[in-house]
């Protein structure tokens, strides 16, 4: 072979080294500009995003923005300007809501209702007897109880095309559906923009957005730490919400009060469950029916997951794990001190 | 024998560190790192990013209204102190497992873990 020709063939597997070096270093940079991690404090509880896809980091900008004005305009019954503490401020009459706060206002009712009283979005003036979260909280007296609770259990929510309208006494909290509620909102920025997959976690409600995509979701060990997980639900698009006795609670008296309140009694539900994991592609249904399962215990609950469509995980005391028809093959445990029961019911 | 005279020693070690080079560059891409990063946020803004197994121990005292303090030590990274009402940063413990996360809400803090294979996409509960 003639000496340049070798030395053309050397140069030429140079440059195609270098060509291809360049072209993963390039594809590298273009993948990391396309996908975009966060985290920020928002409706008191953590908000993560990790999303892929075209312009990712002015999306991920763009649902916390949309987040954080769902919390203060809308949701928050700490933010004097919301819709929440105006209804609240007016309860007895009807006062003028955002679209958004009237429909949650007249699907809460609706859950109510079909929950038996299980789920009750009137109990704001109970939980703030109990005070969960705060340097206060402690059992509260019988007699005020009694008034807060009597007030919820009596009276029901009325909406119409613009206003809300809450019984005396009463204070409206979406404390039971605000995560499931951001998540449908985060929804809705990701639905306008190009982003091909993205994993948007507030609190324990995550929502799982990409057409075709598949994610992984752990499920927390209620007696373990908040990054201790008894297993994964293997998963495409949708939304799951967790609700546990194990957050937000205080010990009195030697005895541990948690947050879920019985709205018959104004007490936390006392129940052989843990945690209750629900799957739904409807963010605000999995965070309301976490809460609602909670309550009713398994038996009670299935029907009313299905006549939404929903699927469930119930985590019990003694270690038992049921979970509704459908949802079996996509949990894998890994904790092995659990035991999952007969699998779909 | 006749000395070969195709290619210099020079263009044979240009060749080969072209070749090396290549292959070191490549090889990240193609496997996953096992290596954990904290990121730490202050207010939704990232702060810093603290690679562990690093730095043997370090505290990183942040200038916040509630004056959260986070410890780096070996494979772990932690809420060492703040001056909020609950502490419940510092009875989150130590981090030490990609998708790990704890947070200091009053003062706006989340320390998250990223990186290691086999990490859920997010954790519910």
């Amino acid at each position: 072979m003639e000496k340049h020709k070798i030395k053309k063939i050397a140069a030429v597997c140079v440059c195609l080294c270098v060509a291809v070096v360049a072209v993963i270093i390039a594809a590298d940079l273009v993948s990391s500009a396309r996908e975009y991690q966060g985290s920020t404090t928002l409706m008191n509880t953590v908000v993560s995003f990790n999303i892929g896809g075209k312009d990712a980091k002015n999306v991920g900008t763009a649902v916390t923005s949309r987040i954080g004005k769902l919390e203060n305009a809308s949701l928050s019954r700490y933010s004097a300007a919301s819709a929440v503490s105006r209804v609240n401020a007016n309860a007895g009459t009807f006062c003028e809501a955002d679209s958004l706060v009237v429909s949650l206002a007249g699907r809460c009712a609706e859950l109510s209702e079909k929950s038996e009283g299980a789920f009750s979005p009137l109990l704001g003036g109970v939980s703030d007897l109990w005070g969960f979260g705060t340097q206060n909280a402690s059992i509260p007296d019988n007699e005020d109880l009694s008034i807060a609770l009597t007030a919820a259990k009596d009276g029901t929510i009325e909406t119409n095309s613009n206003s809300v309208k809450i019984p005396n006494g009463t204070l409206l909290d979406f404390g039971a559906v605000g995560k499931g509620v951001a998540c449908d909102e985060a929804r809705k920025v990701l639905e306008e923009s190009d982003v091909e997959r993205a994993v948007i976690s507030v609190g324990g409600s995550v929502l799982l957005y990409g057409e075709g995509q598949s994610f992984s979701v752990g499920v927390r060990n209620p007696l373990g730490s908040s990054n201790d997980c008894i297993g994964t639900l293997n998963l495409s698009e949708t939304c799951v919400s967790t609700s546990g006795s194990y957050e937000r609670n205080f010990t009195q008296d030697g005895k541990t009060y948690h947050h879920i309140l019985d709205p018959k009694t104004g007490y936390p539900v006392e129940n052989n469950l843990l945690s209750v994991t629900v799957v739904s592609d409807d963010g605000f249904l999995s965070d309301a029916l976490s809460t609602a399962c909670f309550v009713l215990g398994y038996e009670k609950s299935v029907g009313l997951l299905e006549s939404y469509g929903a699927k469930a995980l119930f985590v019990f005391k003694d270690k038992n794990i049921r979970i509704t028809k459908g949802l079996s093959e996509n949990f894998e445990l890994s904790d092995d001190s659990f035991t999952i029961l007969n699998g779909d019911i | 024998m006749k000395k070969n005279n195709l290619l210099k020693k020079g263009d044979i070690v240009i060749i080969a560190a072209v070749l090396v080079l290549s292959i070191l560059l490549i090889i990240p891409s193609f496997i996953g790192s096992d290596t954990v990063t904290a990121v730490i946020y202050v207010d939704g803004e990232e702060y810093e990013r603290v690679e562990l197994g690093t730095v043997k121990e370090r505290t990183i005292a942040l200038d916040t209204q509630l004056h959260a303090v986070i410890k780096v030590k070996g494979d772990a990274i932690y809420f060492e102190s703040a001056d909020c009402p609950d502490k419940l940063c510092v009875s989150s413990g130590k981090l030490t497992r990609a998708g790990e996360t704890a947070a200091c809400l009053p003062d706006g803090v989340v320390i998250t873990l990223v990186g290691g294979s086999d990490t859920p996409d997010a954790i519910t509960g």
